[in-house]
Order: structure tokens, then sequence, then C-alpha cells
């Protein structure tokens, strides 16, 4: 098991070493943060400018140095904002934290419950509409489907009620306390959008495990259905899903842009849209670091669940 | 005893009028705090850093918070500079041997800590811009050879001998203000302002900066002019458009200042009941359809002249702004709001005349080819048409001009790009035929030397840094353009800005287009006199708003 988490790092290491190039030399090679400048009628504004940021240097030599502050855990400051673009980072994943942490928990719950309920009632009425229903969360689009529940939520319903609208969409609300009415459209947006897909994995592997043999053996030692599906059917069942929810939960460090966007949420999505227009070469490689580094990291921890899950699973 | 009467009449109604005009702004309570959508953040709050330059940052937390020595100011439809309080009058100009304007401070105008504002802010102001580094913009600062401190209510500015600089009202204000030197003496400016500040020398202070999220601003009790009558303002940054006025419309944010896209104009048509409206074409803006005219087929004046006759620019305005009720083209390189200094109907002579395009074109050797294209020594009349992506507006001008250049014969295909490949490469490298973008002045100075003298045609000379894009080349024009930015006479600023936008506009160097029209929505809740102000933006006078009871 040690020996297989060491490997993963190392390989992992070569790919944030190779992310990082791809996206600082990228990012260089297509934008020019001075390029706002170009209209200033300061002539000269452009040409300070390059050289404040070092851009007068080769992009090797520029990449170069940026590596060797990142390894020392110093990852520069952002181009726009001239702040830590660690501080930003940390910023933007407390936002991005808010969304996405009660979000994957109901979308969960939800996906296990409904994935459950479909397998073992498959082809019931409930399980057409379910199945119908995550089809329409997975086509969806997020733009649309928000603002059709900003419609309901914030106009139609307190309309129909002459009350004032409850549920905010601005941000998250200055206070904890203001987080619900704030959070909720946009935590429905997200869960909604992954509900529709754990849920289907879910059932799709319920359904091949409800036909192995140790679950006829069980059901014909009258063990009761509940237990038979609750205690063994889904331990086997939730090692895709586990796989899934963790693969998703690393690139969801990464943001939402659009929930992100349409919500004025600050976030992980937000910042990477925002250095990508601005051409922001330190912002936007330790943003792919620090999202490529998450998702790496869900893998493993991905595997290292299934392996506790289901014991035919060795890691070497 | 008539004439007393009269006297005393006038006298009466004279102050009828001014009751009638100061009860507007005395009658608005105090109390209460508003929130307003705001598009866009600031990258920074060092105000003359080169992360500065965002209009949303000037109108929220400069124009509120630094002193500046002129406003400018908007009466009815005409703006013009005046005097702020901060100083005691108009300044003392001198214009020969060497420029020396003599400010006088206001002994009143004070930080909010209580430090009066003195000569010795305006020579660290100074002394930044010209000496700090990484500076957004040096123009004029950099002329000023010296600025006297010795008295503390007397600053006197002193320019390097042999300079003149017209726009020197726009100095120790503009996109930047002064800075406290007691507080930023001896101190990183950057460091300390770049993400916000507590000093302040305007009506408001800011309170909070919690990026990506809002700024507040209280009032500052220091102010010594008109102190502001909400309890707070917070500015909410709403990153889309369609969320913005569903945000205004739920009453989530009180007032919005959205850009003129086409979802924003189609969400006015729409209406919005219980709101109040600004529309205004009177801008800073000028967008335009600008040529290169060094770059075939456009090194043709006979080209230009028949590109001018080849489009209805009324009727794409009018399919673009026709439902904010801004139809008409814009006819100067100027913006609406530099009308004094300019000559507003240079381009009228701009207008669809097919008869005149086959007239100019055939003159100069060409002819029309079994397509319906223009041609000459083999060449067909074709051009690509540049313009920023992502800009629904944008694209839809280009297509009506697509069409309408079709009609007159001229084959022009559309190409977006990424704002920064375009404002950052193709168009400084000349790497363009025609490109649709617009122009925002940021003072209430005329001055397009920048753009079209020759001089700062982008070359080796000026190490291709020169914005004259458009590569105009006029040698009558190119003294006429540097006498506006030289003249201290208003009068012969004025006359050499007209006659150098007639060389432009018989040269048919480009075309202006349109205002980009300011829209600014509120709820009818907020009271006192709210309107736009083109160049200092929408809440320049927030301190006289309030809420109604």
């Amino acid at each position: 098991m040690l020996r297989f988490i060491l490997r993963r790092l190392v390989y992992s290491f070569l790919v944030l070493l190779v992310a990082s190039a791809v996206t600082f030399i990228g990012i260089s090679v297509v934008a020019d943060p001075t390029a706002r400048l170009a209209q200033n009628r300061d002539p000269q504004a452009r040409a300070r400018m390059r050289t404040e940021l070092g851009l007068d240097r080769p992009v090797i030599s520029r990449y170069c140095s940026w590596l060797a502050s990142a390894a020392t855990g110093d990852f520069g400051r952002s181009w726009q904002k001239k702040d830590s673009v660690i501080d930003i980072l940390m910023n933007a994943m407390k936002y991005t934290a808010w969304l996405v942490i009660p979000g994957f928990i109901i979308a969960a719950i939800l996906a296990f419950a409904i994935g459950t309920y479909s397998a073992i009632r498959q082809y019931s009425a409930g399980d057409y509409f379910f199945t119908g229903a995550s089809f329409v969360g997975i086509s969806m689009p997020q733009f649309w489907f928000a603002l059709i529940l900003i419609e309901i939520f914030v106009f139609t319903v307190p309309n129909m009620f002459g009350m004032d609208p409850y549920f905010r969409f601005i941000g998250i609300g200055d206070t904890v306390g203001d987080r619900f009415k704030y959070l909720f459209l946009p935590v429905c947006v997200l869960v909604v959008q992954i509900v529709a897909e754990w849920s289907r994995y879910h059932r799709a592997s319920l359904l091949d495990i409800m036909p192995s043999d140790y679950i006829r053996s069980a059901y014909a030692r009258g063990i009761p259905k509940r237990t038979v599906v609750l205690k063994h059917a889904t331990k086997n069942a939730l090692v895709p899903l586990v796989v899934i929810m963790a693969i998703d939960a690393g690139l969801i460090v990464g943001g939402l842009v659009v929930t992100e966007q349409v919500f004025s949420i600050p976030g992980m999505g937000r910042v990477f849209i925002e250095a990508l227009e601005y051409g922001d070469a330190p912002m936007l490689t330790a943003w792919v670091v620090l999202t490529a580094s998450a998702v790496v990291a869900f893998n493993l921890v991905a595997d290292i669940i299934n392996a506790a899950l289901d014991p035919r699973v060795r890691l070497a | 005893m008539k004439s007393v009467g009269r006297v005393a009449a006038v006298v009466g109604v004279a102050l009828a009028l001014v009751a009638g005009c100061t009860s507007k702004s005395s009658s608005v309570a105090s109390g209460g705090s508003l929130v307003i959508g705001a598009e866009q953040e600031p990258d920074c709050m060092d105000w003359v850093g080169s992360c500065s330059g965002s209009s949303w940052g000037f109108w929220m937390a400069n124009i509120t918070t630094m002193p500046r020595a002129f406003n400018i100011t908007r009466n009815g439809d005409t703006y013009s500079y005046s005097p702020s309080s901060l100083l005691t009058g108009e300044p003392t100009l001198v214009s020969s041997p060497t420029q020396t304007i003599t400010y006088s401070i206001n002994p009143k105008a004070v930080w909010n800590d209580g430090t009066p504002i003195t000569s010795a802010d305006f020579k660290y102001t100074w002394d930044q811009i010209k000496n700090g580094s990484d500076i957004y913009d040096q123009t004029g600062y950099k002329d000023i050879e010296s600025v006297d401190a010795t008295d503390p209510q007397k600053a006197v500015v002193t320019f390097t001998e042999g300079t003149q600089y017209a726009s020197w009202k726009g100095l120790f204000g503009g996109g930047y203000g002064i800075m406290p030197s007691h507080i930023l003496e001896g101190q990183d400016r950057a460091a300390v302002m770049t993400d916000g500040y507590t000093f302040s020398g305007g009506p408001w202070v800011i309170d909070s900066w919690e990026k990506g999220v809002s700024i507040v601003l209280k009032p500052n009790d220091k102010y010594w002019g008109t102190k502001p009558k909400l309890e707070q303002v917070t500015f909410k940054f709403v990153a889309d458009t369609t969320s913005e006025f569903q945000a205004f419309k739920a009453g989530e944010v009180s007032a919005i200042y959205p850009q003129p896209q086409v979802d924003a104009v189609e969400q006015i048509n729409a209406g919005i009941s219980g709101v109040n409206k600004e529309i205004s074409a009177n801008t800073a803006n000028v967008e335009a359809m600008w040529i290169n005219n060094a770059a075939a087929p456009f090194d043709d004046i006979a080209v230009r002249e028949a590109a001018c006759y080849a489009v209805d620019r009324n009727a794409v305005v009018k399919a673009l702004f026709g439902g904010l009720g801004v139809t008409e083209a814009w006819n100067s390189f100027d913006p609406p709001v530099l009308t004094p200094y300019t000559d507003t109907k240079a381009f009228a002579g701009c207008t669809k005349d097919l008869a005149k395009v086959s007239s100019v074109l055939t003159a100069a050797g060409w002819a029309k080819g079994s397509d319906g294209i223009w041609a000459k020594d083999g060449k067909k009349l074709e051009f690509t048409f540049r313009t920023t992506a992502g800009n629904a507006r944008r694209k839809l001008t280009a297509e009506t001009l697509q069409t309408q250049f079709a009609d007159a014969g001229m084959s022009m295909s559309i190409d977006t790009q990424k704002a920064g490949t375009l404002f950052g490469e193709l168009l400084p490298s000349g790497d363009f035929q025609m490109a649709l973008y617009a122009q925002v002045a940021t003072t209430f100075d005329p001055g397009n030397c920048t753009m079209f003298c020759s001089e700062n045609i982008p070359s080796e000379a000026n190490d291709n840094s020169g914005q004259n894009w458009t590569h105009t080349n006029i040698p009558a024009a190119d003294p006429l353009l540097a006498e506006v930015d030289t003249a201290l006479d208003p009068a012969a600023r004025t006359k050499a800005n007209r006659a150098s936008m007639a060389l432009l506009a018989a040269d048919f160097t480009s075309i202006p287009l349109d205002p980009l029209p300011n829209i600014l929505l509120w709820s009818t809740k907020i009271d006192g006199p709210v309107s736009d102000n083109a160049l200092e933006g929408p809440f320049w006078n927030m301190n006289e708003w309030g809420l109604k009871k």
C-alpha cells in the first residue's frame, strides 16, 4: 500500500510539473496582460508594465523562475490583482467550499437513495420518473436551470403569496446566518446536476450486483430484503459510486464556473475565468496546480477507498 | 417706487427659485443603507498603479474618497471643469515663460483623521506619479518640473521649460485624485492602497472591500462639504448581466449601471416597473469603424470615401439602441461630452448613397465584376472586419454592416478576436483592415494626437508604442492635433480641434458610428438628485442621495 502511494505521488509530481509548464508557457504565448494598456493615453505605459512583470525575458526563463519560487511554496503575486496568489486561491476556495460541501453531502444522500430505490423497484413508475428526471438533470444547461430557479423561487412563488422573496441570489450573504437563503438556489443547481449523474451510476451498479450468487444465497437463507440490499449489496455497489464521487470532488475543487457566474459567487471558477481573460500566468498556473493536485489526491483516495470496500482489489 | 417693486419681485422670485433648488436636497431624509449592483470589480485601489484603470473602481471608490482639484460638473447636457471644494477658487495659471499653476487650498479641507490637506499632498502625488514605478499613466505629470509646497495652503506647480500642457485641469484629480503624504510618505504606496485604504478626503470612507463580493462605503464624518445622508452604501459585484437585472427586479440591489448590451436593451424594453431610469447618448464614448489607412483596399482614399457612403449608420444605431431612444449616428471622433470642443457634424456627410459609391469608385478606376463586387487591377474590394469576441452587440453591428457593404458591392468578412489579442497584438501591429471598437474619454479635454498624429504611427522611432493604429498620415492635421494638446487658450484649442476634425473627415480616415449610450436604473425608493455623469460616473453626488420615508 505504502509503495503504491509513493509511486502514485511520484507520477503525480510529474503530472503537476507538465501541467504547470504547459499552462504557464501556453498562457504566456496566447495572452498579453499588458494589452489592456494598449489604449492608455501614455504610450510608455505598456513598456513600463512589461518591464515590471519581467515580460521582456524569454518565457522559459520566466517559467523557471516561477518554478523555483513555487518549489519553496511561494506561488508569486497575481499580475492582475497584485495580491499573493495563494491568498487569492484560499479565499476563492472558501467560497467554493460553501457551495460544494453542502451540495456534495445532499447530492450523495439523494443519489444513494434514488439509485437504490430505482434499482430495487426497477421499471416501476418511480423508477421511470427518476430515470426521466435524471436525463433532464444531466442534459439541462446549468445557466438556464439557475435562471428558472431564480424565476420560480424569487419571483413566481413570492408573488403568488404576496410576499417579499426569501431566497437571495447575489453572493453568499454577509453572515453565516444568511447562508441558507443565499446558498439554497446555487446548491440546488449543483445538487440536481450531480444527483442525476450519480444516481444513474448507483442504480446500474446495484442492478449488476442484485443477480449475483451471494445475493441469491442471502435471500435463500431468509435474510430480509432490506438487510440484503443495504448490508450485502450496497457495500459492493458503492465502489463505482465512491470512485466517481472522488473524481468529481477533485474536479469541483476547480470551481463551478457557470453556477458561480450566475450567482456571483467569487469562487475558484470565477478566479479561473478572470485569470484566463487577463492572461495572469502566475494565477492561472497556480490554479491549475491546485486543481490538478486535488484531482490526483482524490483519485488516490478513491483507489484507497476502493481497496477498503472491495477486498479483491489489491494496491501494488 | 415702481422699480423698487420690480426689484423686490425679482428678488422674491430669485429667493423662491433658490429655495426650490435647494429644498430637494435638504428634504432628503438621513439614514438608511443602500445596495447597488456593480458589474465589475477593480483589480486594485492603488489608483496610480498599473493595476488601476477600472471604470467601476473609479466610480465606486475613487471619486467618493479621493480629493481632487477639479470636478467635471454636469449642467443639463453640458459638462465643464469646475474647481472642487478642495480649492478656494480657480487656480492661477501663468503661461509664460513657463507654465505655472498656483492652487489655493481650502483651509477647511481635511483628511478623515483631521489632518489638513496641504500642498505637501500635491507634491507627494506628483512625485509618486512622475518618479514611482509601475505607474498607470504619467501624462502631464512627467512634464512638471517641480511642486513648491513651501506654503501649506498654496501648491505652486511649475512645468518644465518649453512644455505646455493644455489638459492641466485634469491633473491632481482625473482618475487619480490627491494622496495623503502624512500617511504614505516613506511607505510602500502600492502596498498600503492596493487592497483598499482607510484614509479619505471625499464624502465617503471605504469601510470594507471583500474581494469578489462587495465594497462598503460609510460617511466621512470629517468631510467639509455636503455630508452623506445615507449611513452605508454597499456595492455588490454582480458578474452576469441577466442576474444583474433579476437582482434589480427582485430588489436585491437598488441601482444598476449596465453596459448597453443587447440583453440589457431587451430587458429594458420588456419593461421594469417601479424604477427610474436615465438613458443618455451624451457619453464619453465613441464607437467607430476604425480603418487601417495603410492597408489595401483602404490605402485608396476612394475606397474609404465609398465605405462612408455605403453604410446607413443611422439604421445601424437604430437597430442597436433604438429601443433606448438613441437613433442617430455620432459624427465625430470626440465623444459627445466634448461637444463644446468638437465639430459634431464632421462626418454628417457619411450617409448611405449607393450612387455616390458608384461614382467615387468608378472615378478611381474600380469596376463592378459579374459577381456584383467592385474590383481593380484584378483585386476585389474585399476586407476583413475585426472586433471583440463574446460581445453580442458588436456581432450584431458587424452582421448589419456586412449586409450593407454587400449591397454596395463590397465583400466584408467578420473576424472576432479576444480583446487582449485585438488590442494587444492585431491593432498595434496594423494587422487589420477595418475594426469596430470604442474609444473612451477619461478627462474633459479634447486631444486626438495620440490616435492620429503621423509621429504616433507604430514604428521603431516610437518603440512601436504609438497608438495611431489607423496609420493616419495627414501632414496638415499634425500641427493642429499637436496644438490641441498644448494650447492653453481654450478658444485656440477648440479652433484647432475643430479644424483637425474637418481634415480627418475629409480624409475619411475612419468612420464614427455611435456614442454607446449610458444606462442608469434606480429604484423609486432612492431620493435625491440621482443622475449620470458621463465622466465621473453615476455615483459622483451619492452624498446627496437618501431613501424615501
